[in-house]
C-alpha cells in the first residue's frame, strides 16, 4: 500500500515540469519575445473557447518591479482576447492568466516578453 | 498548462475525491441491498447510517467543489464566497453537473429515508449520481453521446462495486454469520464477474476514445497518470480474484480465521479503491486530454 502512495505521488510530482502544454494556441507577443518598444496591447488565443477570468503582469526593470491586474473587457468565451494594461517602459514583463475551459475545466497559463530602449 | 500541485489543484482534486468516495459509498451501499436482497435487512439496517451521511458529505463535497472552483479561478480565497464568480463557475458544464447530482443525492437520500421509494428513488437517484459526472471534464468531447454513455455506466459498476465492500465487512463481523457471508459474497462475486469486464471495457474504451489511441498513453503527462491508475486497478483486481477464489471458499468452509482474513482483504481492497479515486481525482481536475 505505502509503495502504491509513493507511485502515485512520484508520477504526479513527475509530472508537473512537463506540463508546457495548455489549450492556449499562442500569445502576443510571443513568449519569450523581446520588443523595441512596447506593445499597445496584449493578446491570447486558446484553441477552444475559454472565460479569461484573471490576468497579472509583473514588471521588473532591474530591482524594481510591480505586479498589476490586468482589466479583462469580458468574462463571455472567446477565441481570442486583447488586452491594453498600462505599461511602465523598458524591462521584463511576466503575464500570469486564468481562465475557464468550455468543458469546466480551470486553465492556467504564463508568457513573458521584454522591452529594450523604451 | 496546470496547477496541479498549488494549493486550488490540491483542493480541487480533494474535493472531487471526497465527491467519489461519498458518493459511490452512498450509491453503492443502496445498490447492493437491491441487488442483493438476501443480504437481509439486518445488514441493510446496519449501514443505513451510513448511506445517510455518506449522502449528506457528497452534497456537502458537490457544493464545496463549486465554491474551490471559484476560488480557483480568482487565485484568491475571496472568491470561493464572490456570488459573481460561484454564477459564472456554475454556468456551463460544472453548474450541469452540479445540479444534476445534487438531484441525484437527494433521491438517493429519499431512499435511504423511505422504504416505499426505495427501488425507484435508488435506481433514479444512482443514475443522475452516475451521469452527473459525465457532465464535465474529458466526458464532454466529442463524441459526447459515447463518451458520457461509457462513464455513466463505468461509474454505476464502480459504485456497486464500492458500495459492496462495506456490507460484505459487516456480514461477517455477525455472530455465527460466516456461511451466510460466504453465501452473500459468492454472489456478489458472480454478479462481478459479469459486471467487471463491462466496467473495464467501458473504462477502456472511454480512455482509447478519449486519448485517440494507444500511444498518448505513454507519449503524454495524461496518459502516464492513466497508466499509474491501471496498475491500481490491476492491483484491486487481483485482491478481488483472492478474495472469489481463496478468502470466499474458506468462509463458506467455516476455516479459522477465514472471516479475519476476508475482512483484512476488504480492507486492502478499499484502500486501493481509495488510491484508484485519488488519481482519478487528479486526472479529472488538473491534467489536460492531449489532443489527438
Amino acid at each position: 500500500m505505502k509503495k502504491s502512495i509513493v507511485a502515485l505521488a512520484a508520477v504526479l510530482l513527475a509530472a508537473t515540469p512537463a506540463m508546457a502544454h495548455s489549450e492556449m494556441n499562442m500569445t502576443e507577443p510571443a513568449d519569450g519575445t523581446t520588443l523595441n518598444v512596447v506593445p499597445e496591447t496584449i493578446a491570447l488565443k486558446f484553441t477552444a473557447p475559454a472565460r479569461v477570468m484573471k490576468v497579472e503582469m509583473l514588471h521588473t526593470n532591474g530591482t524594481a518591479s510591480h505586479t498589476m491586474t490586468v482589466d479583462i473587457p469580458t468574462f463571455g468565451m472567446v477565441d481570442e482576447i486583447s488586452l491594453t494594461p498600462d505599461f511602465m517602459g523598458a524591462g521584463r514583463y511576466d503575464v500570469n492568466w486564468r481562465a475557464l475551459g468550455e468543458d469546466g475545466h480551470v486553465m492556467t497559463g504564463s508568457f513573458s516578453f521584454t522591452v529594450e530602449g523604451e | 498548462m496546470s496547477d496541479v500541485l498549488t494549493t486550488w489543484g490540491l483542493l480541487a482534486a480533494a474535493s472531487k475525491l471526497t465527491i467519489y468516495v461519498a458518493s459511490f459509498l452512498a450509491v453503492g451501499t443502496l445498490l447492493f441491498r437491491l441487488g442483493l436482497p438476501r443480504a437481509g435487512d439486518e445488514v441493510a439496517n446496519a449501514l443505513r447510517p451510513l448511506a445517510i451521511i455518506a449522502t449528506l458529505v457528497a452534497i456537502a463535497a458537490t457544493l464545496f467543489r463549486v465554491s474551490v472552483q471559484a476560488g480557483r479561478l480568482m487565485d484568491d480565497w475571496a472568491g470561493m464566497i464572490n456570488p459573481d464568480i460561484i454564477l459564472i463557475s456554475l454556468e456551463g458544464p460544472l453548474g450541469q453537473s452540479t445540479y444534476v447530482r445534487l438531484g441525484g443525492l437527494a433521491l438517493v437520500l429519499l431512499a435511504a429515508l423511505f422504504r416505499p421509494v426505495r427501488a425507484p428513488a435508488t435506481l433514479f437517484g444512482a443514475i443522475m449520481v452516475a451521469a452527473s459526472f459525465a457532465l464535465t471534464g474529458h466526458a464532454t468531447r466529442e463524441p459526447q453521446w459515447l463518451l458520457g454513455g461509457l462513464i455513466t455506466f463505468h461509474l454505476l459498476a464502480v459504485a456497486y462495486w464500492f458500495g459492496a465492500l462495506a456490507p460484505l465487512y459487516r456480514l461477517t463481523s455477525f455472530d455465527g454469520g460466516a456461511s451466510h457471508a460466504a453465501e452473500i459474497a459468492d454472489r456478489f462475486g458472480r454478479q462481478a464477474s459479469v459486471i467487471v469486464p463491462m466496467l473495464i471495457l467501458a473504462g477502456g474504451t472511454f480512455a482509447y476514445v478519449l486519448l485517440g489511441g494507444i500511444e498518448p498513453l505513454w507519449a503524454s503527462v495524461y496518459g502516464r497518470v492513466l497508466i499509474g491508475k491501471l496498475v491500481l486497478v490491476s492491483i484491486v483486481l487481483g485482491i478481488a480474484a483472492l478474495n472469489k477464489w481463496r478468502f470466499v471458499p474458506a468462509l463458506a468452509l467455516d476455516a479459522d480465521l477465514a472471516a479475519a482474513r476476508f475482512r483484512r482483504s476488504l480492507r486492502y481492497e478499499t484502500g486501493v479503491f481509495l488510491l484508484i479515486f485519488t488519481a482519478t481525482a487528479f486526472l479529472t481536475t488538473s491534467f489536460t486530454v492531449p489532443v489527438s
